[in-house]
Parts: structure tokens; C-alpha cells; sequence
């Protein structure tokens, strides 16, 4: 399920990259149904200032006033058929098939049909009969698929078709709608027919689709696996005669292209099929994705929830009681709806009386009636404390090796102190004595005797110097000997502390060593600040780095190329005409230099 | 409970009333075989608000400070004595009424969102942007929670818009489709569908009450609600569980 969906969106992603609808011509279209019935009402084309007046495409009042589609007279069963391909970009049943006058269900058009056009048109198919609709969201449909049977479902007063068309709105992908238009041409209607033909005044349209080529790509609708999206290669690899470019389940074959959520993905690949979830996030990688997943968090495929509080099992605080909330005061892992201490952590649940009430909380742990501030044997029932030998410890638990207030014959570890008597594995022997016994001391989900970090919670184990101990407890987590606290890269080993800039940061996990604002990969000098990265002679290496640095003086600088510098002299100087020589180097004439430097910045300071 | 007959009001239609005032209007009767917008003629009650007997509307309602009247081409608009305020188009009717703001649904049918608008004007807000198709709407009295219709899963669904803007979805097999909106008292949400009035609990998300082939009447006063019954000029009162 995993990898078809992984597929599925990257498909998905494709498609949703290129336009889906190309400048496509205007989509003309068939008779919406099976059968001759004729034209009742035609669309009030309103051109009145008042609104009020009632006005067909021919000029006459076949119409009633705001009317905004046409009414064919279909009886109640008649087949609805789509009047021209396209995408279902909306579908509503379970009105009831007999609506009234003033029904707003459905949103007035009761059980309906919306369909959008390569155009980006928008027919709707309104007042269908409950349960016929035939198509699901986001199918794409082709000219003459039946989409449901007549009736009189929402805002209607007797059983018939209502079609009505849309305009294309600039956002082909939205739902929303364009504004009303006519489809018939005529004197007071428009200038071409949005038939393929109109047929005779109060007569029926024609039955034949339109032989277009929406896409362009070479086929025509009819035969196009893919009428709204180029594809001339025809490719379908699922071969469910739905192509890949427009299939939302490429991979696996869905001809219904059902897609519940509408989403984008086909029911079949979508990890959520009836949660709207474009991405699939699915962070436990159990195949059902994050947004319906009962455990987001926690990998269980079978979604097994047995006390129905929509939290699964595995990950649930009460898999038998019903807590949605998930609300844990105590935070011991046990919700309060079932936990027997709610306010006092007892992960363990240990209730040794029995009487519901873990031992936590329980005041008196082995319901005797003696609390266990002064009880003789607090684990053991001894109503009447008798002690004979006046040792403190009463006789019904004097057999007590370990001395954990539990008399050896209901001690699970007679010779080793366990008081809450935890026994993980349910064996009869305590934890504390049960050599079979692993336990999760750290509550991280991984058993001690395998966990690189048995006291501390690391569920993901990561030991970055690979010693065997988990790093969130390793005092060198990177293994180069120096600690963690003193170790200036402790997470990248190095045999030795260089920290050039002083920062704290060790020059080898240091980005900008010298500190000079310079990133390493792109100082000139990385190892010597020089944030203003003058490299006058242009070898690549900066002037305050570079042995044989440019030589400036008054005039100007001049520099000298590497392969024209005299070997045997390690910081060559050259004095110019008129000016002065200066470099890396530590000459005489560079100490004058700097010597007069130094002096004139003093005296301009006391001025 | 028991119905108890009041007086006919033969083919008028009470539109919307307070115990101050009345407005009233007649029923523009439909085509048979068609699906015409439930119009009403407007007939009294209208002078103060600048408003002419004959005007056609799809819906109204009395506010605070004047007549809140859905246009036959699904403008709303406030109209007061002061003058009149265009609020959104391309609005359905029915329209809820309270705390200052209107709760409706609008866009091109079927395609209707939920929008809510202040009377004093702004920008409407959408209360449900990933519901494509609502209808029948009703806000609390507080006007914190609305109860709608909706398309969900392409299925009529019966929603709960919690104050802090979560939506829910109840259960129930029934769900409110008239143009008068339905009432919202307390726990107890009346409404009419195809089958006629029901009186549905909120808490217990249970039908109540039912008054097979009643319609609901738009005007109330108090704690009741009133119904009629199809076919007849008999109208009745009935108490409302609180």
C-alpha cells in the first residue's frame, strides 16, 4: 500500500506541475439524458431592469422568473447521462427523491451532479433520485456516462431535469462556479449554441457528443484515455483505460477513479481514503496515513481499537475503556479512566489487597483494616497484628528473608527485596529475581539487556562514536578521549583542542575558525582573520596569509607573480619609484614602516 | 405537547414577527414541474424601511434596528429608517438572525458556503471554507455556535460549528432543507425536511419529537415554536423542550 501510494503522489505531482486543462476549444454538448423528452422551462434570460419580467432564448416565456438553467421533462427513473466529458467536481445523494417548494437540499439542487469541462466550464445535473448517483468525486467522466436517474429531489415541484451551465472561473482546479450563461443561441439567447445540436424550439437537443479533441494531443475525446490532459503516448500502466497522466491511481487499476476524500488520490493508493490528505504524511509508516491513523505515532496497521474511543490500542492509555481525551494526571502512563492510582504514578499498577486501588495510594495496602503507618505486616492481612516474639514484624509475616514486608510463602522473590512485587513477564517470579526477566528501565521501549543507555530514555540509540554506549549517557559521546564538558568539538573527535578565534568551538568543527565572519570553505585566509579579504595579487590566497603578498605604496601596488620570486629569498621586497616597500614579511624597511605608522596614530590620538 | 388549533391566516404568509412588529407577505405560488426560488410578495409592515408593497423577497427578518430582506437576486441587505446597507450577494435563503450578525449560506447553487456577517457591515466570513455545499443554517442565541446542513462525503449531514470554530458532525438521519430557517433553543434545534417538523435534542443527538407533514412557521415568539400542517390553515404551538 505503501509504495502505490509513494507512487501514486508522485504521479499525482506530476499532474498537478503541468496544466491540466490546455486552450481547449468550447465544449459543446449532447442530450443529457436517455430518451425524447422535450424542453419544460428554458433559462429566464432576465434582461429586465427590475429582474421581475420572464424571458427565454427565443423571446418567449417558456421560462418562469429566475430561472437559471433549462427543465426538461423527464419523469421520475429516466437515465441521466453526462452531456460532455469532464471531471465530477461535485455530487450530493440522500436528499429525499420528492423535495417541496422552498427545499434548500443539497443546496437547493438536491441529489445533483456538478461536471467541469476541458473549457473549465461547469454543467450541473440537479434533482436526482436518492441512491442513483452513479459517479464518484473527481471521476473523470466522457460524454454519454450515465450519472444517475431522474426525480424531484430538492427545490422542485414535480419530478424533471434540471441542467444548468457555469462559465470557466480563471482557477480551473476550484470548485467554485463561474456565472450562469445560456446555452441555447437565438434571438434573445447567445450567438453559438452550447449543443452539438440545440434541435427545434421546446424540442429535445441532439444526441450526438462532440468529436473534439480537448487536449490536443492528437486523440480524440472518445478514444482519449486521458481527454483533459496531453498524453499522445496513451501510456496506462495500471491498464484500467484511465491513462497515467490523469489517473489518480496510476499503479493500481481503478477505472472509477473513486476518490472519496477528493484528495487527488483514488481511493485504492490513498492512505486515507476517506480523509482529505494530499501529502500522505504517514510518520509510522504503517500504511495508514497521519490524518486517519488511531496512532499516528505508533506503527499498527490493523488500526485495532477494541474499546472504540477512536485511540488505538497500541497506543492507547486505556485500550479497554473508552477515554478519547486521553487524560493522565499522574503522567504514568496509564489514563485515569483505568488507572488505580490517578493521581499517584504507579506504572505498574500493583494492587496486592486487590481491591482496586493500587498500592500506590492505598493506605492500607493488604486490607486489613490496619493502616499501613502502623501495621505489623503491611502486605500481608493480619486484623490482629499479633506479634509474638515482639520484634515489631507481626507473625503472619515473620517469614520474611528479604525483609520486604511480604511473608515468604506470597513473596514472588523471597531473597530479594521487592516490595511492589513487579513481575513483567508474568512468570510467578518477581522482576527482581527472575533471571528470564528484561526489563525497560528507562521506559524508551527498547528491553535493558539491548539498550545502549538502560537508565536514560533514548529510544533511538544513537551512539555516534560506535562504543557501545548510547550518546545521551556517553561522557565522550565522540570518542576522541577528551569529555564531553571540556571537549570544545564533543560530537566530531579530534586528538587535539585548537581553537584559533578563542570562541569555545574547536577549530575543527569551528565554520569560521578565525572568526572573521568569513565561512572556512570561502576565507582566502581561513585560519587568519582578515574579514576584508584583500587578495591584491590574485592567487586565491589572502593577502594577510599570502607570503608573497602584493607590495604597496603610495603609488599604488604591484605584485610578484610566484613563479618570478627569487627562491632563496623567503619574503622578497621591492621599493618602487618614489615609494616604498612593503610586505608579509618582517624586513627592516617594513619594521620602519610600521614604526612611523605606529607613532603618527599616536600623535593624531593626543590631538 | 397536544397541537391546539389557531386562526387562519388564509394564503398569507406572517414572514417574520416580534411581539412589536409584523411583517407580512404572500406566497408566490411555483410552476408545477419546476424548481422556481420560493418568493414571497411583500405586503405589510414595510413603510419605515423605505420598502414598496410588491417587493419580491426570498427571505426576511426583523432586527434590532430594522428589516433584514434577501433580494430575489440573492443581495442581502439591511434596510432602516436611516437608509439601507448592502451586506453580501449571491445569498440563499434562509437567513438566522442574532447577537448582531447573520449566519447564511452563499455562491452559486449548489455550491454554498457558510458565511457569517456583522449587521454594522464588513467583510463576510466564511465559517466552513473546506464545505462545499451547505444549506439551513441556524445560529445559538448567542450567536457563538451554528447548526447547518451539509454535503459531506457527497451524503446530507446534519453540523455543528463549536464556538471555538471546530466542526462536528452529529448524528442523525434527518436534516434541516427549508427555506425558513430552523430554531435553535438551547439544546433543542427545530427543524423541517421533506418529511416535516422534528424536534431534535442536540445533547442526546436524538429526535425528540416529530410532526410528520408539518411545516415550520418562521414567526416565533418565546419559548415555543409554531408549525402548520400541509393542507390546512390550522396552525398549532408547540412547546419547545428546554
Amino acid at each position: 500500500m505503501k509504495t502505490h501510494t509513494q507512487i501514486a503522489f508522485a504521479a499525482l505531482c506530476a499532474i498537478i506541475a503541468f496544466p491540466t486543462f490546455l486552450a481547449a476549444q468550447t465544449v459543446k454538448h449532447r442530450r443529457p439524458y436517455q430518451g425524447n423528452y422535450t424542453v419544460r422551462y428554458y433559462r429566464d434570460t432576465d434582461r429586465s431592469a427590475s429582474g421581475t419580467a420572464k424571458e427565454d432564448w427565443k423571446c418567449g416565456g417558456f421560462t418562469y422568473n429566475g430561472h437559471s438553467g433549462t427543465d426538461f421533462a423527464l419523469p421520475t427513473g429516466a437515465t441521466v447521462v453526462a452531456s460532455a466529458s469532464g471531471k465530477v467536481i461535485a455530487r450530493h445523494d440522500g436528499c429525499p427523491s420528492t423535495g417541496f417548494y422552498g427545499s434548500t437540499c443539497g443546496g437547493r439542487a438536491g441529489n445533483h451532479v456538478a461536471i467541469r469541462h476541458s473549457d473549465g466550464s461547469v454543467t450541473i445535473y440537479a434533482h436526482m433520485k436518492n441512491g442513483t448517483i452513479n459517479v464518484a468525486m473527481n471521476e473523470q467522466v466522457t460524454c454519454g456516462k450515465v450519472l444517475g436517474r431522474s426525480a424531484s429531489s430538492g427545490n422542485s415541484t414535480g419530478a424533471h431535469l434540471h441542467v444548468g451551465s457555469f462559465a470557466s472561473v480563471a482557477n480551473f482546479n476550484s470548485n467554485t462556479l463561474g456565472t450562469v450563461r445560456e446555452m441555447y443561441a437565438g434571438t434573445c439567447g447567445r450567438t453559438n449554441s452550447l449543443w452539438t445540436s440545440q434541435g427545434p424550439y421546446k424540442g429535445a437537443p441532439g444526441t450526438e457528443c462532440q468529436s473534439v479533441d480537448s487536449d490536443n494531443d492528437g486523440i480524440k475525446d472518445a478514444n482519449d484515455n486521458c481527454p483533459n490532459t496531453s498524453n499522445a503516448g496513451q501510456a496506462d500502466g495500471d491498464g484500467d483505460g484511465v491513462g497515467n497522466q490523469c489517473d489518480n491511481c496510476p499503479v493500481v487499476s481503478n477505472s472509477g477513479q473513486a476518490d472519496a476524500d477528493g484528495d487527488g488520490l483514488g481511493n485504492k493508493c490513498d492512505n486515507c481514503a476517506d480523509v482529505k490528505n494530499a501529502g500522505q504524511a504517514d510518520d509510522d509508516n504503517d500504511g495508514v496515513g497521519n490524518a486517519c491513523d488511531n496512532c499516528p505515532a505508533v506503527a499498527n496497521d490493523g488500526q485495532a481499537d477494541t474499546d472504540g474511543d477512536g485511540v488505538g490500542n497500541k497506543c492507547d492509555n486505556c485500550p479497554d475503556d473508552a477515554n478519547a481525551q486521553q487524560a493522565d494526571a499522574d503522567g504514568d502512563g496509564v489514563g485515569n479512566k483505568c488507572d488505580n492510582c490517578p493521581d499517584t504514578p504507579n506504572a505498574q499498577q500493583a494492587d496486592h489487597d486487590g481491591d482496586g486501588i493500587g498500592s500506590a495510594c492505598d493506605d492500607d495496602d493488604d486490607g486489613d483494616g490496619v493502616l499501613d503507618t502502623a501495621d505489623n505486616c503491611v502486605v500481608t492481612p493480619n486484623p490482629d497484628q499479633v506479634d509474638t516474639n515482639e520484634d515489631g514484624i507481626g507473625d503472619a509475616c515473620a517469614d520474611d528473608n528479604d525483609g520486604d514486608g511480604l511473608s515468604d510463602a506470597m513473596d514472588n522473590c523471597p531473597n530479594a527485596s521487592n516490595y511492589n512485587q513487579s513481575d513483567a513477564d508474568m512468570d510467578g517470579v518477581g522482576d527482581a529475581c527472575d533471571p528470564d526477566f528484561v526489563g525497560d528501565s528507562d521506559g524508551d521501549g527498547i528491553d535493558d539487556n539491548v539498550d545502549n543507555c538502560s537508565e536514560i530514555p533514548n529510544s533511538d540509540q544513537i551512539d555516534a562514536d560506535g562504543d557501545g554506549l548510547g550518546d545521551v549517557c556517553d561522557l565522550d559521546r565522540d570518542g576522541d578521549g577528551f569529555s564531553n564538558d571540556t571537549d570544545l568539538c564533543p560530537d566530531l573527535a579530534s586528538d587535539n583542542q585548537f581553537d584559533i578565534d578563542q570562541d569555545g568551538i574547536g577549530d575543527v568543527c569551528d565554520d569560521d575558525m578565525d572568526d572573521d565572519g568569513v565561512p572556512n570553505a570561502t576565507d582566502l585566509c581561513p585560519d587568519v582573520a582578515d574579514p576584508d579579504q584583500l587578495d591584491t595579487d590574485g592567487d586565491g590566497q589572502g593577502d594577510a596569509c599570502d607570503a608573497d603578498a602584493a607590495m604597496c605604496g603610495p603609488e599604488g601596488c604591484s605584485a610578484i607573480p610566484d613563479e618570478e620570486r627569487d627562491p632563496n629569498i623567503e619574503n622578497a621586497t621591492i621599493d618602487g619609484q618614489g615609494g616604498c616597500g612593503c610586505s608579509s614579511g618582517s624586513s627592516p624597511t617594513n619594521a620602519a614602516w610600521l614604526a612611523l605608522l605606529g607613532v603618527l596614530l599616536a600623535w593624531r590620538r593626543k590631538r | 405537547m397536544r397541537p391546539a388549533p389557531l386562526e387562519s391566516r388564509g394564503e398569507k404568509v406572517m414572514l417574520h414577527a416580534t411581539d412589536h412588529w409584523l411583517v407580512e407577505g404572500i406566497l408566490v405560488p411555483p410552476p408545477k414541474y419546476g424548481d422556481q426560488l420560493r418568493m414571497i410578495t411583500l405586503e405589510a409592515g414595510l413603510e419605515p424601511f423605505g420598502l414598496e408593497p410588491g417587493t419580491l423577497v426570498l427571505d426576511l427578518q426583523i432586527v434590532p434596528n430594522g428589516l433584514l430582506v434577501l433580494h430575489v437576486d440573492h443581495t442581502l441587505m439591511l434596510h432602516t429608517r436611516d437608509g439601507e446597507r448592502r451586506l453580501d450577494v449571491g445569498v440563499e435563503a434562509p437567513l438566522s438572525a442574532v447577537a448582531g450578525h447573520v449566519t447564511y449560506v452563499a455562491g452559486s447553487a449548489p455550491m454554498l458556503q457558510l458565511r457569517r456577517v456583522s449587521l454594522d457591515g464588513g467583510e463576510p466570513e466564511s465559517l466552513a471554507p473546506d464545505i462545499l455545499t451547505a444549506w439551513s443554517p441556524v445560529m445559538s442565541a448567542d450567536g457563538r455556535e451554528v447548526v447547518f446542513s451539509a454535503s459531506v462525503d457527497g451524503r446530507s449531514a446534519l453540523m455543528r460549528r463549536m464556538t471555538d470554530g471546530a466542526l462536528v458532525r452529529l448524528e442523525s438521519q434527518r436534516v434541516p432543507s427549508a427555506s425558513v430557517a430552523p430554531q435553535l433553543h438551547g439544546q433543542s434545534l427545530v427543524f423541517q425536511d421533506e418529511q416535516g417538523v422534528v424536534v431534535y435534542d442536540l445533547g442526546s443527538e436524538t429526535i425528540v419529537a416529530e410532526y410528520p407533514g408539518a411545516t415550520l412557521l418562521p414567526d416565533y415568539r418565546g419559548d415555543a415554536t409554531w408549525v402548520t400542517y400541509k393542507g390546512s390553515t390550522e396552525r398549532v404551538r408547540v412547546e419547545v423542550p428546554r
